[in-house]
């Protein structure tokens, strides 16, 4: 937002000084920007997750939702049972063949703007289960939807995943202006 | 022999061979090799000890045997007897389901066509059970090998 900020109360009446010695007080008071800016800083603090576990990691996902990590904290930890109403995805556990079609399919029924988390070594490339001529595993979330935030570990610790969302709020935040 | 079923078990037509095994060494202690057909008659008679299925599963000996193995496994816990049996299909024939009754066998030997391709004579609902729909071959095969041809192309996104 640098550099788009206004220094502006145009026929502000000041008591007891110039309008250019209050703002120096107080700093901006109005924000110009665009809307979207306004949106992303909303939706980087109120995450909705798709309730969607695939395997173990998807324990560790359950302890950051718990008391003792509480994603309501940065306000992700509103879990919604339909992927109508979910807006990321943490793809927690090892992705079978099988699991692939309903995972596109979730993916395909949650509304844009959303983001998908890859949790844990299977969903970034296969993990312990990558082995030449295996038959039963998707090597990488990546091969299905598209991945925001990659969370490495077997599996991540809580706070892991707690930096994994902060990430993605960052990522968020930056919109167009996210580089790398 | 002793144990409360085993005389019924070797009587019984299709049951070829009956042993006494170590229970210690081998973890079950009787034996027994039958024709995959009289599998329902076999598994009527356990049913009726009072004994459950405790496992059916297959395995590929066709370098040996030229055919594959189904292996189950009944048990009583009040009797402490477990029994194992062998049955031999031959490579495109079909073993007989015993999930008429035992229930909990429809699963296993979805598993086992699945896996090795074994189908069975009159099981209700026969499908893949593990892999998706469009796999090709039956993994758990010893030359399954490279016949699975989307193994590089995956699933791609849009």
């Amino acid at each position: 937002m640098a550099g788009e900020e206004l220094h502006a109360i145009e026929g502000a009446d000041a008591p007891g000084g110039s309008t250019e010695g209050l703002l120096r007080q107080v700093g901006p008071l109005v924000h110009i920007n665009t809307l979207e800016t306004l949106l992303n800083h909303a939706r980087a603090r109120s995450l909705w997750p798709l309730t969607f576990g695939l395997a173990c990691c998807a324990i560790e996902m359950m302890a950051v939702g718990a008391a003792r990590f509480d994603l309501d904290r940065i306000g992700a930890g509103v879990f919604r049972p339909s992927a109508r109403q979910a807006d990321v995805m943490i793809l927690a556990g090892t992705i079978s063949r099988k699991m692939a079609t309903p995972i596109k399919t979730l993916w395909d029924q949650m509304p844009s703007p959303k983001w998908a988390i890859a949790m844990g070594g299977c969903t970034i490339d296969g993990g312990p289960f990558k082995y030449p001529g295996q038959y039963a595993i998707v090597e990488g979330a990546d091969r299905i939807v598209p991945v925001d935030v990659y969370v490495p570990g077997c599996p991540p610790r809580p706070e892991a995943l707690y930096a994994a969302l902060l990430k993605l709020g960052e990522k968020i935040k930056a919109g167009d202006k996210f580089k790398g | 022999m002793t144990g409360v079923i085993s005389e019924q078990i070797t009587a019984c037509a299709g049951v070829m061979e009956s042993t006494e095994v170590g229970y210690a060494a081998r973890g079950y202690h009787f034996m027994h090799r039958a024709e995959a057909g009289s599998m329902p008659t076999v598994a009527t008679l356990f049913c009726a000890g009072g004994f459950h299925l405790e496992m059916l599963t297959c395995v590929d000996v066709r370098e040996e045997t030229g055919a594959f193995r189904l292996v189950y496994q009944f048990n009583k816990y009040e009797a402490h007897e477990r029994h194992l049996i062998h049955a031999e299909v031959q490579p495109g024939a079909k073993g007989t389901s015993i999930s008429g009754v035992f229930a909990g066998a429809d699963w296993y030997e979805r598993e086992v066509f699945d896996m090795y391709g074994v189908d069975f004579e009159g099981h209700p609902d026969m499908k893949r059970i593990l892999m998706d729909e469009d796999c090709v071959g039956h993994p758990l095969r010893k030359d399954f090998a490279d016949q699975d041809s989307r193994r590089e192309e995956m699933v791609s996104g849009e």
